[in-house]
């Protein structure tokens, strides 16, 4: 025990090598080639059919093709803009009505009422009565991705508005606000929070039904969105473009969530008000 | 009392032959069992349409079953060849019918996929509703429906468009994947613009006021539709199997061909009895198809895909698509 | 809100007009209650005072005495069940800037706002521009000695700078009266003491009408000019002491006032109202 108390180790990094040594993003990184290589040696060793696995350097190949050709980059964008607008659409909608659920008791059963209707129902299942409704076409698919991604951002964002100090809600009084006015202005930054919670899984929700909805309905309007390109790829076994569509929707997230992250270290955290 | 017990059972022997003969009589045939090594567990896929009729004969008098005793069979209705031939691929599916579409798709992409035996040849017809659609022109921008871009339909669709719009990809991007009972209604509902489809839906709607825009053998001659197929290895394993695959369904399209009436009450019961056999028999004879196990036009369609880059690669021969119980019938 | 009259320091609030008789506020035979599962409960049975322009009055009561609900009632955030409050003559009160209040929690700031924002944005809600939004304000911030800590966000305060930035926002207002809420009941009991001196200096400089609540005698003789003393709830107003001039903590007059003070504070289980500290 003397040894120990007086090892200047103790004081400062410890000197044995350890897993959490080097930085997060170079360990994930080596994880990460090291799952690339269990892959490739799965595929080569264990004789795989090439059309049930393709190798990691078939999918490179095919995802490099795909955006320098713009067969997977077309795609991608389609996607991409059917979902900016869906969830746009969604999230206005989610906030007028939890504003006017934050004004009114009416309201407020209201949106509690249809939250617990709809929360539960997968876009996808909306789909084909969506299709009935506005025709084969992405008007279809917006709605119901709209639909998806209301109750999210509706659920979290009254909760934020609940949750919310009576203090401020007080002192915005106090200072003179309009009851409107204390909801915009004092409300509103101080759900941020929970706004930002409610965003996010929006948009994983929304990224997963755009996705199912295409690749179960097919070519959205006129042009294909990434789910379609996975499908296509498919029926002609391609398997290499399958799985190059499949990394592409991975490398989107992780942008997504680099995205997110961004934004809330420049408010959310600045402001000390992040929940961990 | 022993003189009663007799003629009970007399009675019940008379009665059992009876029925052992009746139900022989309704099979239809002299289905005994064969003697040939088979696998385990055979599962057969095909899709909707009377085109598949030499299977549903199959399957209807069970004709498999009793020949295989030793064999569980299982029968599927997917809803399109790319569903049929990923089920192959991941080996639930022994034998999978589908159009000449996707098997030369499939062929190309290293699936090693043939036929073991054509079911028949088809008339695709082009269906639409509003009287406004009247040549392939006005097709354009317009949502068309069938069963995948890999259909045979989908093939014809580009050769119609390459005829008759000088691009075979110009209707592309109105191609919607929607199985035919689907389509059809939607056809009907007006959520559709055109569907391109087969027997009996094409007539179907026919009857409810769609009107035909155009036929695939005005665009490559008469051709073949369906076929069934398996995979090389499995052909290796089994080819007695495989042969006597082919002669029943000769033997079903024999029995089509001669006595469309008792088929046409096969397919009703198989449907559940909706629709009735009378309905069958006119979608039998006047829906385009031609039943026979003697493939036509394969190759012309392989050059076609070949030439729009559907496909790679071209196969050398039309034999290279079917094995070899099928070389006999001088296909093309 | 008016503009601070160009007197001897910027922050001066602005004077009542010549032959301006009565007191700035009056609350007469003010009862205050609350709804509960159980029923109505009355906090305040009947509170009946005065406030003079440019005192300190405080109020001190045992817990549970209503204190914070009288001082709501003058804020505007609750409506007395009976009596009336009048501030210079106007009744039904709604809650407003010519009555600022410093709360108790520290939460009471923008936290999405930096401690000039804080202050400034206040001034924009009522009419002042950007510009003189943020001179004023930070009038104000050197007046609390927060000029440092302008372009910080709240949750890198202390406690302390939390109160001291509630105060700015507050008196930038121009207040009619400055409530204050327990403000100091949630610091440590050296801040606390270094807070008291703070206001007082700040009060007499501004010249503000201050109400400021508190359960803590020593409190209370610290800051009040006048000590309204409530009793158990439902409360009533039990005595009003005028402590101007009052020596200082060691004298004998006002051991003698704070041990009057705590025994008009006993309840009858023997509860004492604390003193020194204010830590119950």
């Amino acid at each position: 025990m003397a040894a120990v108390s007086s090892s200047p180790a103790i004081v400062g990094r410890s000197r044995r090598w350890s897993w959490t040594t080097p930085p997060s993003w170079l360990r994930k990184t080596i994880l990460l080639v090291a799952l690339i290589g269990v892959w490739q040696a799965y595929v080569s060793l264990g004789h795989v059919s090439h059309l049930l696995w393709a190798t990691p350097w078939q999918t490179a190949r095919a995802f490099a093709t795909g955006w320098r050709d713009g067969s997977l980059a077309g795609p991608t964008w389609t996607t991409l803009q059917i979902l900016l607008q869906s969830v746009g659409i969604g999230a206005g909608i989610a906030v007028a009505f939890t504003i006017f659920a934050a004004l009114s008791s009416v309201g407020e059963d209201l949106l509690e009422l249809l939250t617990s209707i709809f929360n539960p129902l997968p876009g996808v299942a909306i789909l084909p009565l969506a299709m009935l409704w506005f025709g084969i076409n992405e008007s279809a698919i917006v709605f119901t991705i709209a639909l998806s991604t209301i109750w999210p951002i509706a659920i979290n964002l009254s909760m934020g508005f609940r949750t919310v100090s009576p203090t401020i809600v007080a002192v915005g009084r106090n200072i003179g606000l309009s009851r409107f006015r204390v909801v915009t202005d004092v409300l509103a930054p101080a759900a941020l929070p929970h706004a930002v919670t409610g965003l996010k899984s929006a948009w994983a929700f929304g990224w997963r039904t755009v996705i199912a909805s295409e690749l179960v309905f097919g070519v959205a309007g006129s042009k294909g969105g990434l789910g379609n390109y996975i499908n296509n790829a498919r029926n002609f076994l391609l398997t290499p473009e399958v799985f190059a569509g499949l990394v592409t929707i991975a490398v989107l997230g992780v942008l997504f969530e680099a995205l997110f992250g961004a934004a809330e270290r420049r408010t959310v955290v600045r402001w000390g008000m992040k929940r961990s | 009392m022993k003189r009663h017990y007799r003629s009970v059972l007399l009675a019940s022997v008379v009665l059992a032959a009876l029925g052992a003969l009746a139900a022989t009589a309704t099979a239809g045939g002299t289905h005994a069992r064969v003697n040939i090594p088979a696998p385990n567990k055979v599962t057969i896929a095909y899709q909707p349409g009377i085109g598949y009729a030499p299977l549903i004969v199959l399957k209807s008098q069970h004709t498999l079953e009793t020949q295989f005793p030793g064999t569980t069979f299982s029968w599927q209705v997917l809803s399109s060849g790319a569903a049929v031939t990923n089920g192959i691929i991941s080996g639930d599916i022994q034998i999978g019918a589908g159009g000449v579409g996707p098997l030369i798709i499939a062929w190309d992409a290293g699936v090693d996929l043939k036929t073991i035996a054509p079911l028949d040849w088809g008339d695709l017809w082009l269906m639409a509703k509003d009287p406004a659609i009247k040549t392939i022109a006005d097709l354009k921008g317009k949502k068309i429906a069938m069963p995948g871009t890999t259909s045979i339909q989908a093939v014809v669709l580009r050769r119609m468009a390459q005829v008759k719009l000088g691009d075979a990809h110009a209707l592309d991007s109105g191609i919607i994947a929607m199985d035919h009972p689907v389509a059809m209604q939607a056809l009907l509902t007006g959520q559709i613009d055109a569907h391109l489809t087969s027997a009996p839906y094409q007539l179907q709607e026919k009857v409810r006021g769609a009107h035909v825009v155009a036929r695939s053998y005005q665009y490559f001659g008469a051709h073949s539709f369906l076929g069934a197929w398996e995979t090389s290895k499995f052909y290796a394993q089994y080819p007695a199997f495989s042969q006597k695959f082919y002669t029943d369904v000769q033997t079903a399209i024999a029995l089509i061909n001669k006595n469309p009436t008792q088929v046409s009450h096969l397919l009703q019961s198989d449907s559940g009895g909706i629709p009735s056999w009378r309905q069958y028999k006119q979608w039998l004879a006047a829906s385009g198809l031609t039943f026979t196990t003697r493939p036509l036009g394969m190759m012309r369609f392989a050059n076609f895909m070949n030439k729009i880059g559907m496909i790679k690669k071209m196969p050398a021969s039309w034999q290279d698509l079917v094995f070899p119980p099928v070389y006999g019938t001088k296909g093309s | 809100m008016g503009a601070v009259e160009a007197a001897s320091g910027r922050t001066r609030v602005r004077e009542t007009g010549g032959g301006q008789t009565g007191p700035l506020l009056r609350l007469t035979g003010v009862a205050l209650g609350y709804e509960t599962a159980t029923g109505f409960h009355l906090a305040v049975a009947d509170a009946s005072f005065d406030v003079v322009a440019r005192e300190k009055l405080v109020v001190i009561g045992p817990s549970g005495s209503g204190k914070s609900t009288l001082l709501k009632a003058i804020a505007g955030f609750v409506v007395p069940v009976e009596g009336v409050i009048e501030l210079e003559g106007r009744r039904s009160l709604r809650p407003g800037p010519d009555r600022a209040v410093v709360f108790q929690e520290f939460d009471q700031l923008f936290a999405w706002r930096t401690v000039l924002g804080n202050v400034a944005y206040p001034l924009r809600v009522n009419g002042f521009s950007r510009a003189a939004a943020t001179g004023r304000a930070r009038t104000f911030l050197e007046l609390t000695q927060l000029t440092d800590a302008a372009d910080r966000h709240p949750h890198e305060l202390s406690g302390g700078m939390k109160q001291r930035v509630a105060i700015a926002r507050a008196l930038a207002l121009d207040p009619r009266v400055l409530l204050m809420d327990e403000p100091f009941g949630a610091l440590d009991a050296i801040t606390r003491q270094r807070l008291q001196i703070e206001l007082n200096r700040i009060v007499a400089e501004t010249g503000v009408t201050l109400v400021f609540i508190t359960h803590s005698i020593e409190e209370a003789l610290v800051l009040g000019d006048r000590i309204v003393v409530l009793g158990e709830k439902p409360s009533r107003v039990i005595e009003i002491v005028d402590v101007r001039g009052l020596g200082g903590p060691d004298t004998v007059e006002h051991s003698a006032m704070r041990g009057r003070l705590r025994s008009l504070l006993t309840v009858d289980r023997g509860e004492v109202v604390a003193d020194g500290g204010g830590v119950e």
